[in-house]
């Protein structure tokens, strides 16, 4: 499928709901699935980007959502090569967009995350000893075991007892 | 021969812990930790790329997403278990809150940046100055790009995930965690489980009906007229003497955001800047390696009556004091804050120069004592009729507070005859710091210094 070039008209908004913006010098299409209902939008994501390829950093390209009460829809996007970007439904097109672009190309310019997903060059000389020799396998020597039970069931406690004074903001 | 970070924050076979004591720190301070952590474990063969020799990471905050991110950008696939439903989520509710990756490095080179760092290696979730909901957003994106850049299969995030427990006798090559996930209770292997989740409950109830806003909650201290009704003018009582009540003091004082723009429009003086440094170096060597309240208390007094001595010079100067009455014309004409000791409290040498730059400016000027010592908040009850406090600060923000106040003893538990004095207030801001989990358990990372701070330079 051929991007959509924007046309800058006075007859219709800067940005369709659908179609292509820049971002580090390329186009990168979008979708804006605000106006949709929210069983419907992982479907119609997908579908738009089903023929969409992959440029040089796996992105598919933008889906504009509302905020989500979850980042389930996220990273799942994400997975697939689809980067969502939130903005509230009275908020305009082109205002998300350029935050989405501002922000993509900050992260870009700080330079790349990844340093090819390999581990690092070890030398052999300093192979680590066996696992089970490992000093971090063995307990420390200050190692309590009734703090260590009690701090395992602090980390298992549900985190809304802990905080649930922020979900009145 | 062991690796320092890793002894240091070493808490039980084959699990690690970056949080617990370590409060006050920042928020830069936890993702150089987690991503120090990643690197280093994986460096000494503790996490891998095999199959069951992974990394288990708790909490999906700024620490424990920075960890992941390089740990997975090494090959070392890596599972982050959040309870709630997404990462990030004390910046991402925060709207008010100014943060600065550099706002205490002053006057390092990559201070005017507010970008950190300033060269080298990037870090795995890069961000500027802004409110922490904004700084949040970037560091959504950059997990995002991550993922979609490939890092997807090797970092999984698991949200709304319940963790139940992780078991490792001594001398075995790998701990078996469980947790609740999807509807499903799941065991599987790791190399290493690195624990990053905060450092407690902030202190910030009075009472059992009051409560002030939290640190990280989006509050009304920067509202038109401090969030009053109308324009009656609030009467603010702050209490507390640490980093986040003199961040709070600064904010309403001034109007501005940070302790950055603050200083900016002071117009102190480079040579002031350099003393400061070097003393606010000084502070963090001392404090971090602290031993009770007799020696905190020395070291607390000496860089109080350092940073006076700084003050005093700095407004001799007519262009420090103009800039101050420019900063300040829109003050509020009620306000003080009050804490317990003979001095203020703060880690950052930077928040306790400007609190004492505009108190001593302020009782020069107007005769106003903004400062008040060895002075407790002991109660919080409504005066506005048909109001009850619920723990709602919102609800409580801009209404009529009787509060009760108490002479106190100072930290080295001196005695003091007690007197107690009431006053009625609108606006209560309570920073009383923060309860680290049970001492026993902070006893597991004994090597672990709280009040801490990483170097900036040290990736």
């Amino acid at each position: 499928m051929e991007f959509r070039r924007i046309q800058e008209t006075s007859e219709r908004p800067r940005f369709a709901p659908e179609g292509a913006f820049s971002v580090n010098s390329s186009l990168v299409r979008y979708i804006d699935v605000r106006s949709y209902p929210p069983e419907l939008i992982p479907s119609k994501i997908d579908q738009y980007f089903s023929d969409q390829q992959s440029d040089q950093n796996g992105l598919k390209g933008v889906a504009v959502a509302v905020p989500q009460s979850s980042s389930a829809l996220a990273l799942s996007l994400a997975a697939r090569g689809i980067f969502l970007m939130v903005g509230a439904a009275s908020e305009p097109l082109e205002a998300v967009l350029e935050r989405c672009r501002a922000q993509m190309e900050f992260i870009a310019a700080a330079g790349p995350r990844a340093p090819g997903f390999t581990p690092s060059a070890r030398s052999p000389d300093l192979s680590p000893p066996s696992r089970t020799q490992s000093p971090y396998a063995q307990k420390p020597a200050h190692f309590d075991e009734a703090a260590y039970r009690e701090w395992m069931g602090l980390l298992s406690k549900p985190w809304h007892e802990e905080d649930a004074w922020k979900s009145e903001t | 021969m062991a690796d320092p970070f890793l002894v240091a924050h070493h808490a039980a076979p084959r699990v690690f812990d970056i949080s617990g004591k370590l409060s006050p720190v920042s928020v830069r301070d936890q993702m150089i930790r987690g991503q120090l952590f990643a690197q280093r474990a994986e460096a000494a063969g503790e996490i891998t790329s095999k199959p069951g020799e992974g990394l288990l990471i708790l909490g999906a905050g700024a620490g424990g997403v920075a960890a992941g991110i390089t740990a997975a950008s090494l090959g070392v696939p890596t599972t982050v278990l959040e309870p709630s439903p997404y990462p990030f989520r004390t910046q991402t509710r925060c709207s008010t809150r100014w943060i600065d990756p550099t706002q205490y490095d002053w006057p390092l080179d990559h201070w005017v940046a507010g970008q950190f760092p300033l060269t080298g290696l990037p870090p795995p979730l890069p961000w500027r100055s802004g409110f922490a909901t904004h700084a949040a957003a970037f560091w959504q994106t950059a997990l995002q790009s991550f993922l979609i850049g490939g890092g997807s299969p090797l970092l999984d995030l698991k949200l709304a995930t319940t963790f139940i427990n992780c078991q490792c006798p001594a001398g075995a090559s790998n701990i078996q965690a469980t947790y609740f996930a999807q509807n499903t209770l799941q065991t599987h292997s790791y190399g290493a489980v690195l624990v990053a989740v905060g450092f407690g409950t902030e202190n910030i109830q009075v009472g059992p009906t009051y409560r002030g806003f939290a640190f990280w909650e989006s509050d009304l201290f920067s509202a038109p007229n401090w969030g009053m009704p109308g324009s009656a003018a609030p009467r603010i009582v702050i209490s507390g003497a640490g980093d986040g009540a003199l961040q709070d003091l600064l904010r309403i004082m001034t109007r501005l955001d940070s302790a950055k723009d603050v200083l900016d429009g002071s117009g102190v003086s480079a040579g002031a800047a350099m003393q400061l440094k070097d003393l606010d170096r000084a502070a963090h060597g001392a404090m971090a390696w602290g031993a009770g309240p007799q020696h905190d208390h020395a070291w607390h007094a000496f860089l109080d009556t350092e940073c006076r001595r700084l003050v005093r010079f700095e407004l001799q100067q007519s262009a420090v004091r103009q800039k101050l009455a420019t900063m300040l014309r829109h003050m509020p004409q009620h306000i003080e804050l009050i804490h317990s000791c003979t001095h203020l409290t703060p880690l950052y040498v930077l928040n306790r120069f400007l609190a004492w730059l505009i108190a001593e400016y302020l009782k020069e000027e107007k005769g106003v004592s903004l400062l008040v010592a060895r002075t407790r908040l002991t109660s919080v009850a409504s005066a506005t009729s048909g109001h009850i406090c619920t723990l709602s600060p919102a609800a409580c923000h801009g209404r009529a507070h009787e509060i009760e106040l108490e002479t106190a003893r100072d930290c080295r538990n001196s005695t003091l005859p007690s007197s107690t004095r009431k006053a009625i207030k609108d606006v209560i801001v309570v920073r009383h710091g923060i309860t680290a989990p049970a001492q026993a358990i902070q006893n597991l990372t004994p090597a672990v210094r709280p009040r801490q701070i990483l170097p900036p330079f040290i990736l």
